[in-house]
């Protein structure tokens, strides 16, 4: 399996068109699905699963009793969100 | 729950996903149908990569919570928080059901967050008065075209150029 680090950070593997079939996480650059001009499609990742198998549904296991806001859920003091903005791959020119 | 016609590209916004994850929760019956049924229909789902940051803030707050049933609770040993073990093994797990619930769709394309978005966000923001985090799923969902939206909140429905699918306990329409 060739594997390499792009440019732009992103772990990119490429597999051949048969694993692809199998039930594998493929991370790839799909660039003919995503228009856009930029480099920033270099970070655009695509998971392929195995389309040719029964869909289960999904169960989750961590299950609340009684439920709980989102907002109270996904509260946050944007400390992670600046560190995203900040990340030097999104200034490079 | 009504059925509605899948689309065969869909953006799920962070609602969607953790009402999905996280079972008992006011819409999680409805957004757990919904996830199903895009992955019987092979929809392409997109996410964008900030659902990674709440979602790794929800498991956060919700080790805190007594909404968490006891068996989780002991399980996890989340009432010793304040252990660096108890944190990595807690989080870790969540980690693993994202993981787990991405599997179930065929096609699924994880979005950057660039500065190009955040500025059309604020722009969102400005527009329909969303939260930033709200208008930064509206704006990835814009710049890659994606015209499906899937969320929990009616405060998307402010929202023009997009079709949203309000995926709530009791409801299921389109705009």
């Amino acid at each position: 399996m060739a594997e390499k680090t792009p440019k732009h950070g992103i772990k990119r593997r490429t597999l051949s068109r048969t694993r692809r079939a199998g039930r594998f996480n493929v991370a790839s650059v799909n660039r003919s699905r995503i228009r856009s001009d930029s480099h920033e499609d270099a970070a655009v990742i695509v998971y392929r699963h195995d389309t040719h198998r029964r869909v289960e549904p999904f169960r989750p296991a961590i299950r609340v009793t009684k439920p709980i806001s989102l907002e109270e859920l996904l509260g946050n003091d944007n400390d992670e969100l600046r560190a995203v903005i900040d990340a030097p791959d999104h200034h490079s020119s | 729950m009504r059925q509605i016609t899948i689309a065969r590209d869909v953006y799920l916004d962070t609602s969607v996903i953790v009402n999905a994850i996280i079972g008992g929760m006011h819409h999680s019956e409805s957004c757990l149908q919904f996830c199903y049924q895009l992955a019987q229909a092979e929809s392409h789902v997109y996410f964008s990569r900030i659902v990674r940051l709440e979602f790794s803030q929800a498991l956060r707050n919700l080790a805190s919570r007594a909404q968490l049933p006891e068996d989780l609770r002991s399980t996890y040993g989340l009432d010793d928080w304040y252990n660096y073990m108890v944190r990595e093994r807690w989080l870790q797990f969540g980690v693993s059901q994202f993981a787990d619930f991405l599997r179930h769709f065929p096609d699924v394309t994880e979005l950057p967050f660039s500065r190009a978005i955040w500025e059309h966000s604020v722009k969102v923001m400005a527009f329909t008065n969303l939260q930033s985090h709200d208008a930064i799923h509206i704006a990835t969902a814009r710049r890659y075209r994606i015209s499906h939206f899937a969320a929990c909140d009616s405060d998307f429905q402010r929202v023009d150029g997009l079709k949203i699918l309000l995926i709530r306990d009791g409801s299921l329409f389109r705009q």
